[in-house]
Order: C-alpha cells, then structure tokens, then sequence
C-alpha cells in the first residue's frame, strides 16, 4: 500500500483546476471514440433501459415534487407531498406502514427461507419426481389468481360452511364462524399465509438451480474430510456454494413482499381493504394514483417505497453479498 | 413510607377522641377500600361508602296465634336477593323465614309478603324484583316458580316450567333471581341454569335461553372427542358451562348478570340480541384474596355505575359504566360478629337512587346499607359527565377527586381523555403517563408527534440530507484514499481487545467462538464486563422504555429481583453447559463456557440499547417494528448460544442439540436444587436464631 503523502492531496485537488479539467474531458472524448464499437454493442440495451426504466423512475421523483391531477399541467409543489405523507397522511402512517412492514417482515425471511429448504429437498428427489415437484410448488406463484378463488377463498370463507370453519366448530374451537377475508384481525394473518404458499417464484428457481449446480466432488470431498450428517453439508458447502442465487433470492423477495399489493384487495374483494387491515404500499399508491388521480402524490409515496426497497437490498447485500477477499 | 399512614391514622384517631369526649366516638370503618392502578396493583384509599346501618330484622312482629301477644318477632333469616321500588321502599327475599320482607325508606318495616297459607306461600326465595306498576316477582326457588303479587300483597299468579318441548324436559326450573323488563318479559335466573337465563313473556310462554355462558375450548376434552368411544364419553362428567347466579336490569331495559365459578367475564350486559357488550375480562378475582369470584348479586344505578357483591369475602366492587374497576370495599372479619359494615356472606346487593347501597350477609342475617362518601360523590359524578361526553365539566371533578386521593390513577385518565378530547396532547400524555395508560398515551403521543413533525418536517429532511451528502462529499474527497489499519486493540489494551472481540462474535460467530477456545481470546474480567453491560441493558430497557412497550411498573422495579432473574439464570446456564459437556465429551473448559456464554449476550447490548431509545418515539402503531426488533435481539441470543454450544465443545451440530436440551434441564435441576438448599438455610438459620432468643429470653430474664 502506497502511502498517502500531502503531496498527493494537493495533486488531487490539481485536477479540478480547469486548464487540467480540459485535458481530461479530451482525453475521455478520445477513449469514447476509441471503444465507438463497444458502445454500439450495448445502445440497445441501455437505449430500452433508459427509455422503459431510468426515465420513468426519474419523472416519477420529478413528478413526486409536484400537484398533478393528469388534467392540469404539473404544479411545482416543493417537499409538500412528502411532508402530507409523513404528518398528514394518517392513513398512510397508521395502517399501511405498519401492514407493510408487519407483511414485510414475515413474508419476507419466510418465505425465503421455504424457498430455500424446499429447494433444497427438492434437489434431493430423483431427475423425474424433482422436475414434477419443482413445477407445482412453482404454480402457484403463476397462476396465483385462479387459484386464490379456487381454494383460498373457500377455505376462508366466512360462513358456517367454509372449510375452516368448519373444522373449527367442529372441533369446538370456536363457537361462531369467523369472517377470516373481512375482519380487520384476521385478513394480515391470512395475507400472510396466501403469500408464503405462493412465495416459490423466481427465487425459489434461481436456488433450486444453484443447488442442482453445485460440484459433487464437493461434497465428497467434505464426506472424506470429516462431514458426519445432512446438515453440516448444507451448512459448509451447500449454503457457501449458492450464496450468489441466495442473494438473488433475497433481493426478489424483499421486492416482491414490498411490492405484493394485489392480494388484500384479491382476498377480500374490495379496495381499500376492511378497515384498512391489508392495506400494503401498493394498494396505497393504487388509490391515489387511479382512484383520486393525485399523481404526484402518488409518486412521492413510489419514491419512498423505491427508497425501502433500495435500503432493504442494501441491506441483503450487506448480509449475503460476497465479502471482498472470500 | 409504610408507617406514615398508619401514624396518620394514630393522630386521627387521638384527635377523634379529644374531640369526642363524651363517649360518642365515631368508630372507624372496618375495612379498607382500595382502588387499582393500571398494573392490576391494589392501592388503598379513602373509603368510597360508609357503612350507617345494621338490619337485623328484630322489629319484624308477625301475627303467631300461639304466641300471648298474638305477635311474635321473627328476625331476618338468611336474607338473599334485595329490590328497591319507586318509592325507595326496600324488598328482602328472607330465605330462611320463607317469606319476602318490605321496608319503607327510613328503613322501618312496613309488612311482609308470602307468609300465608294458601297458593301464595312462598317456600325459600331467593329473588325479588319490583316492578314499575308495583307488581312484586318473587323468585319462588323452592317451588319452581316465579311468583307473582300485586302492589297490596296479594296473591296473583305464578310462572310454572314452561312446558316448551326446546325448554327440556330434564331441564331443572328453581328460580333464584328475576327480573321483568317494561314489556313484562321475565327474565330468568335458575339453579344450575347452564343454558342461561330463561326468558318469559307476560302470559308465561318460553321464548328461549338468553346470555347463556360458554363452556370454553378444552384441549383435553377435544382430545378425549376425537379418541374416546361413546361408551367412554358417557361415563366422563358433563362439561357444562357456568350458569349466571343472579340478574338485574337498569332503567333502559338492558340486562345485566352475574356468574359464579368463573374468573372470567363474570360481569355481563346483554343487549336485546342475546350479545355480551361488557369486555370479557377478570372481574374481581385477581382481586381476592380466595381466588375465585362468586359474584352473588350485581346492581346497575342510575349513571350506569355497575355494583357487585362477591359471595366469598363479602367484597363490594364497583366498575365504570365500561366495567373498569373503581372501588373495592367492605370485606368480612374474623370471627362472624355482627358489626356494622362487615358482610361475611354477601348474598344480594340493592342500590337507591340516593346512591345508598344495601348488602344483604346471609351468614350473619343481617343487612348492611352504606351510604357514599363524599369522594364517592365526586368520582361517580365525574365518570358519569365523562360518559355523557361532557368532559370539560368532568375535568373539574377529577380534580376534586385527585385533591383528596392523589393516587386515584383512574382520574388521571378522565383528565387525560378530556385533554385528549379537547386536542391538548401533551397534557394528555402527561396525564395518561401518571395513569400509566399505555393505549391512551400512544394515541395522545401520535398526534403530539405528528404535530411535531408537521412543523419540523421539511427542516429535518433537509437538515438529513445536507448531512447525507456532506458525509458522501467528504467521504469521496478525503477518507476513501487513507489506507485503513487494523489496529490491533490486544496492543493497545488485553480487555479493550478482548471487548472488541465481540465483533468477531457477531460477523462469524463459529471464528470468534474457536477463537476463544484455542487463542485465548476473552479473560474473566471481559466476562463478567459484558454480562454486567448487559445487565445494564436490561435494566436501561426497564427504565426507559416508551409507557407504550413498558412491561413492568416501573416503580415497582426490584433491582436485586432483576439482577436474580437475569444475571444467576446465565449464570446457572453456564453452570450446567459446563457439567453436561464434560460429561458428554465436550471440549470446552469452565473459564471457555464463562467466556463464550458471556458473548452470547453482545446482540441483546447492541439491540435493547437503541431500542429503548427509539422506542420512546413510537407508538402502538409501530408495536410490530418494536416486538420485531426485540425478538430478533432474543433469538439471536439464542442462537449463538446453541453456536457457542458447538464450537467450543467441538461437537458437531446434531450432538450440539441434545446437549442444549440436556443443559436446559439442568438449569432447571440446578434452580431447584439451589431453591431447596436457600429454603432449609432459612429455615435452619431461622430455627438456630429462634432458639438462641428462646434461651437468651429462658435463662437472662
């Protein structure tokens, strides 16, 4: 390591003065010219990213800064949107935040951690029976909609005859049935439940391949030095091995419980939700933006919700991210 | 402390008597009233009624042909259910005497009902009701039937067992209370009546069971549903749901009734569709001394106050019209001496719309009527304004009452809803904190904040941001080019070191472990450091933690109980790590488990810590980021415990399992072993201190 010296600091500060600040940007001008080709190469990608993702996201946070009713031209609003959305929006900081971040926290390392053990025993199935497997418990996150009123809506179903209800009177649990969809307690737990049954999505794909993809001589060279059972070897080898796909699983967890919004209002058939009890970010921006079409308002509740999600990545990188120098 | 009150008392009772020469001392009131402060904790206070009268029944003449006056007294016998009429004269179902006994409102006895031969003969009734046209329900109990007399006494008619084929057949009918709503439905309580009241309209048709209590869900007995054969079942005793043990109505028609043998919602108020609208929470018996309620007769009076005698311990508890509880008074003596105010059998309750209550004590066959106090005044007439919404009027009375009882905790919510309701939050919150409401100091908190934040909002963005991008600048100009030494804190300092190490502990938890085994990582003092931090933590959460996530009264923390029940816990554990482990192969030696163990407790430091402190900016709404945080702290704990297990044991995670079981059941062992071996000191050291005054008292006298 090369030791820093004052000399440096003033060779730093060097290069902002403008005279050295031209000679730099010829220089860049010369290396663009130079690489012409590979940028070529990467314009359509970066063209069609910056068109469909870049420039929404930033006439979003443009837009967050403004009163817009998609009639009227946008009016400059200042911080206004999201010192209503701290202060005054009670809505907003007495159900949705805590339901979100409440639905966030289960969801989230919950369903992570299915997809990962079902992943994993999964890879322990023969060829055949594993190809079979993999593709139901990967249904649901497919076709989520058709089967929430297949069978979670009748097995919630809030009269005598519903199925859990059922059960439950039966068994003398309870004495009168319970509107599981309707009831502002028990709509979370439900939404809860319905998400980790459907939580097997790209994640859950991208582990399982990890998984299938880790060398066998590993794990005979873990029998031969010393691995005595199952889990040593999911702890040692298994789990180091699909850290990349385990981040990747993350990552699309964290955004997919942050961004799952449908399912109250799927569930209990109405939006906003009863009382307010499943009512996620999402929905929150739904009703702002395509009920009351307040759009800057609602892209300032977009930017906070992009903000969460940044941070919350963040933080997966932080936990599974590989570390320099492993 | 505990002796100014009791030296308050002395002086009290000294003035009374240089006040009172001549005899005519004014006796003190035989028991003491309490109220509850938001913990469920009893504290004591001024008496809320006083007793003024003893009923004994001995001006009672009765026409007896054998007697020479041609009357004879026949005092009170085993007086149960009571009713007062619009002229405040009072009715007493006199069990014993099979009769019902009426009073005038002085209290003087006016004439009895039911004595006479003939189809109106009562035989032990347990119930009386009158109702508004002056008609007299007698709840006949040993006749199975309720009987009914006019205003002059006669005999009118009777409500046999309803001959419904829904009634039942096997269904006992002996009434022990009743009531008669404006439409002239009756309303039923009977013996062992599990299906609940009966209700009966005026001509006496059965229209069904109402407010019938729940027999609740049984593990075992839905076990026993599932794997027991019919024949097994038959022979299992009924579970049958307690039964309300008495009734009454207030002025709006609405129900209300008692259950006895329950600890659970023994206070109920029905609305006209059968529902429960008081909250299903203990009524009284966390409060006794007993332990189980048997609640015997309850009373509604014109504010909605709700008043309850409790059968047992001759107990009186009054509650708010939303059943909180605001007094408990009266109580039994030792030995069943008649004395004013002292029930031993409280056996039916009564109240006049003058406020003054009477207590029927079926053991010492008396009445007992009390009369409010003043403070009594206060508070009913506050929580009567505070329900009819007119809060600010009620805030005068609050104060009144927290000028004579400044521990009445209850008016300090009154005025803490009243600053709530007239959007003074932070005196709201100051009130609701003295009442330690938790609920109520959220919501007043909430709107606090958010008034906070709407004024400060904009500057605290702005001020984060700056900040934010100052640290980026500042970041990418200066620090990012300066190498960045690992210092190596064993140089500078063994326990500084040895401290840090904890970092280790938490980023790779299995390294830090072996280093501690194998590298000598850690010493005693660094030990004992952290799980005295700790301990610190703990008791930091205790202190300062937000009203709203408080666990445990705070003035009511015990510092030796804490350091008992968390430091010697950890310390029993390691204990018991360490012998299971050499006895199973482990590696580890003492001063390892002592070292590691204390490691263990780095992540409760490093969560509670700012926890508490972000705590006291939450509220109910964010209870889940708080409960969130602090299980994490726990089950992280947790699992570098079971790490520490392993890797310093050397064992591999299977083995790793069983011996944290084992461990476990040790602790237990060890607890109890240690509890024992504490006990027979005591009790040795007790007997030897004992014997050593015995002897020193025997032979130096």
């Amino acid at each position: 390591m090369k030791m820093e010296t004052p000399m440096h600091w003033t060779w730093r500060l060097a290069r902002w003065k403008p005279s050295a600040l031209r000679a730099r940007l010829r220089l860049l001008a010369k290396r663009l010219w130079q690489d012409r080709v590979s940028y070529l190469m990467v314009a359509p990608y970066v063209l069609t990213f910056v068109i469909f993702i870049l420039l929404p996201v930033l006439g979003a946070i443009g837009l967050s800064f403004t009163f817009y009713n998609m009639i009227e031209a946008p009016r400059y609003v200042g911080l206004l949107n999201y010192i209503y959305l701290f202060t005054e929006d009670d809505v907003f900081m007495t159900y949705v935040l805590p339901n979100t971040f409440t639905f966030a926290v289960i969801v989230g390392p919950g369903g992570y951690l299915l997809a990962f053990l079902l992943a994993w025993l999964i890879a322990q199935l023969p060829r055949r029976m594993r190809t079979f497997f993999s593709l139901a418990l990967y249904t649901p996150s497919m076709a989520a909609a058709v089967a929430m009123s297949t069978i979670w809506l009748v097995l919630f179903s809030g009269d005598r005859v519903g199925y859990l209800n059922s059960f439950l009177l039966g068994l003398g649990v309870i004495t009168e049935p319970i509107n599981w969809l309707h009831s502002s307690e028990w709509l979370m737990p439900v939404m809860i439940i319905v998400t980790l049954w459907s939580s097997m999505g790209v994640g859950f794909l991208a582990m399982l391949a990890g998984i299938l993809n880790v060398d066998p001589q590993l794990y005979e060279a873990g029998k031969i030095d010393g691995v005595k059972n199952r889990l040593q070897e999911i702890y040692y080898i298994t789990i180091p091995s699909v850290k990349p796909q385990m981040l990747f699983g993350a990552v699309m967890a964290i955004v997919n419980t942050l961004q799952a919004g449908s399912i109250g209002v799927t569930l209990s058939g109405q939006n906003p939700t009863p009382n307010y009890a499943g009512q996620l970010i999402l929905n929150h921006i739904d009703d702002f933006a395509f009920q009351r079409f307040e759009m800057g308002y609602a892209a300032a509740v977009s930017v906070v919700l992009l903000i969460i999600v940044y941070i919350s990545s963040k933080l997966a990188w932080a936990l599974f991210g590989a570390k320099e120098g492993e | 402390m505990q002796r100014l009150p009791r030296l308050t008392a002395g002086l009290v009772i000294i003035c009374a008597v240089l006040i009172f020469p001549q005899g005519q001392l004014y006796s003190a009131i035989p028991y003491t009233s309490f109220s509850f402060d938001a913990w469920g904790q009893p504290v004591v206070g001024p008496a809320p009624y006083e007793p003024i009268m003893l009923i004994d029944g001995f001006d009672i003449l009765q026409e007896d042909r054998w007697s020479m006056t041609g009357y004879s007294v026949i005092p009170l016998s085993q007086p149960y259910g009571l009713a007062v009429d619009a002229k405040n004269h009072l009715y007493i179902a006199d069990t014993g005497n099979n009769r019902v006994v009426e009073y005038d409102a002085q209290f003087n006895y006016v004439r009895v009902i039911g004595d006479s031969s003939g189809p109106g003969r009562l035989s032990r009734p347990q119930g009386v009701f009158v109702h508004d046209d002056g008609r007299i329900f007698v709840a006949d109990t040993g006749n199975n039937r309720v009987a009914v007399f006019s205003p002059e006494g006669t005999y009118l008619q009777a409500y046999g067992k309803p001959e419904s084929q829904i009634f039942g057949i096997d269904y006992r009918f002996a009434p022990i209370s009743v009531v008669v709503d404006h439409r002239g439905t009756l309303f039923v309580a009977t013996e062992g009546g599990y299906r609940g009241l009966v209700q009966l309209t005026a001509s006496g048709e059965f229209l069904g069971f109402i407010g019938g209590n729940q027999a609740g869900f049984d593990l075992l007995w839905m076990l026993k549903q599932i794997f027991f054969t019919e024949e097994q079942l038959s022979r299992e005793a009924r579970r049958l749901p307690p039964s309300p043990s008495s009734v009454t109505i207030d002025r709006q028609g609405i129900i209300y009734t008692t259950t006895i043998s329950t600890n659970y919602g023994q206070i109920k108020r029905f609305n006209i569709g059968g529902v429960n609208t008081l909250a299903g929470r203990d009524y009284g018996a966390r409060f006794l001394r007993t332990g189980v309620s048997m609640f015997s007769g309850v009373v509604v009076d014109d504010k909605g106050l709700i008043t309850a005698a409790d059968a047992n311990t001759g107990q009186v508890f009054q509650y708010t019209p939303n059943g909180d509880v605001l007094f408990v008074f009266g109580g039994r003596g030792i030995a069943a001496i008649e004395r004013m105010g002292v029930v031993h059998q409280a056996s039916g309750i009564a109240v006049r719309p003058d406020g003054l209550l009477i207590v029927s004590d079926a053991r010492s066959n008396t009445l007992h009527v009390f009369q409010p106090t003043e403070f009594a005044k206060l508070v009913h007439q506050a929580v009567f304004l505070f329900e009819e919404g007119r809060y600010d009027e009620s805030a005068e009375y609050w104060r009144e009452v927290l000028r004579r009882n400044s521990n009445f905790d209850f008016a300090h919510r009154g005025l803490g809803m009243t600053a709530y309701q007239n959007e003074r939050f932070h005196e709201a919150m100051e009130h609701f904190y003295l009442a330690q409401f938790a609920d109520g100091y959220s919501d007043a908190f909430w709107w606090a904040r958010r008034a906070w934040l709407l004024e400060h909002f904009d500057t605290v963005i702005i001020i984060t941001a700056c900040l934010w991008i100052g640290y980026q600048i500042l970041n990418r100009l200066f620090f990012r080019w300066r190498p960045r030494r690992k210092r190596d804190w064993d140089q500078v300092n063994r326990l500084l070191g040895d401290l840090v190490h904890a970092k280790t502990i938490l980023v790779s938890p299995s390294a830090g472990f072996y280093d501690v085994r194998w590298s000598n990582k850690g010493s005693w003092l660094s030990a004992v450091t952290i799980v005295l931090t700790a301990f610190a933590a703990k008791l930091f959460s205790l202190y300062f933690t937000s009203l709203i996530f408080m666990s445990v009264d705070r003035n009511r923390i015990n510092l030796a109980y804490e350091a008992l029940t968390f430091i010697l816990p950890w310390l029993i554990w390691v204990i018991a790590n360490y012998l299971i482990s050499a006895l199973k192969e482990g590696e580890g030696r003492f001063k390892d488990v002592f070292i590691a163990s204390s490691y263990c407790l780095v992540p409760y430091i490093l969560i509670m810590i700012p926890l508490t402190i972000i705590s006291n900016v939450m509220t109910n709404y964010e209870a889940t980021v708080y409960h969130f945080f602090h299980n994490a702290a726990l089950i992280w704990c947790g699992l570098l415990f079971f790490i520490m297990v392993y890797t310093v044991h050397n064992y591999d995670i299977l083995e790793a399992v069983p011996n944290c079981v084992l461990s476990i059941i040790m602790m237990v062992v060890l607890g109890a072993i240690g509890g024992l071996v504490i006990g027979m000191t005591f009790n040795v050291t007790d007997f030897a201190f004992g014997l050593y005054k015995e002897v020193i008292f025997r032979v130096f006298r």
